[in-house]
């Protein structure tokens, strides 16, 4: 586990990689799999975070820490399909094209195409709001 | 369908307008901005295919109101940058103007910021962790973004 510590220190993926390889994971606790996974995400080394979370859970299924992870990296997963179009998207793409550089720094919300509030941030553009489904909040840089 | 293969299998099922750019003044390097639904809102987030996961803008996940698994803190690398946050599962979907979208459920990156500091970067659609199962095209000549689920 020491070279997986330097190599995350150093943030070299490679490094990290080669380091993981040379280890026997059936062997290893599940305070290890943890965290070498926490190691792996400061390393740069997503994919093997992704691995190390599955076998960890799959070798540790008692242990809760190591499901979580392996549910919060796991492959992008459709849970919903044939979701209708929005077409105010567009609208307000072209409020935004047409009138960002007046709004720069602030944040707006847009529905179908019109301001519908701004404010130098996110929670205060919120309490202008009666609601925020459909709306389309954003920074302007 | 909005884009298809030869042989009449979709490739790309919706299409949304893009911006490409994040300050409408500095006009930097091009990007593509598109419109993505999560939670009851929508916001803007640029796609990056060599970022990893969903990075929210701290301030929109201010907004969520957040009550999924987190691994708690993490370190990432973001764009040359350490950063501190929490990872956690969110369901995201690209706005479609034409066609259909889909509900993804992706590993979503928040940065905590210290006290004072201020998050320079727009919400980012990184390749792992969030865009890696999609198909997409990208037309410059109408700013379109095509996109579709695989088969």
């Amino acid at each position: 586990m020491g070279a997986l510590e330097l190599a995350a220190e150093a943030g070299d993926e490679r490094a990290f990689i080669q380091a993981a390889r040379q280890i026997d994971w059936l062997e290893r606790s599940a305070a290890d799999f943890s965290r070498a996974v926490h190691l792996a995400l400061k390393a740069g080394a997503h994919l093997l975070a992704r691995n190390l979370a599955a076998e960890g859970a799959r070798l540790h299924p008692e242990h809760s820490e190591l499901q979580k992870m392996d549910r919060v990296l796991a492959p992008p997963r459709i849970v919903c399909t044939h979701v209708p179009p929005d077409p105010s998207v567009r609208a307000n793409a072209e409020w935004l094209r047409t009138h960002a550089a007046g709004h720069r720094g602030r944040w707006v919300a847009l529905k179908n195409g019109m301001l519908v509030a701004s404010a130098p941030n996110a929670r205060e553009l919120k309490e202008q709001l009666p609601g925020v489904q459909g709306i389309l909040l954003t920074r302007i840089a | 369908m909005v884009l298809r293969f030869a042989d009449g299998r979709a490739f790309a099922t919706g299409a949304c307008p893009y911006l490409d750019w994040f300050s409408p003044e500095r006009r930097e390097t091009a990007r593509i901005f598109i419109s993505v639904s999560i939670g009851e809102s929508q916001t803007q987030a640029m796609v990056d295919t060599g970022g990893v996961y969903f990075v929210c803008d701290p301030e929109v996940a201010e907004l969520l109101d957040l009550d999924t698994p987190s691994l708690g803190n993490a370190t990432l690398l973001i764009r040359g940058d350490r950063c501190e946050g929490s990872l956690h599962r969110h369901t995201v979907s690209i706005v479609a103007e034409l066609g259909e979208s889909f509900e993804q459920e992706v590993t979503l990156f928040v940065p905590r910021l210290a006290y004072g500091q201020e998050w320079h970067l727009p919400s980012i659609l990184g390749l792992q962790g969030c865009l890696e199962f999609l198909r997409f095209a990208v037309d410059p000549a109408t700013n379109t973004f095509y996109f579709g689920r695989l088969d």
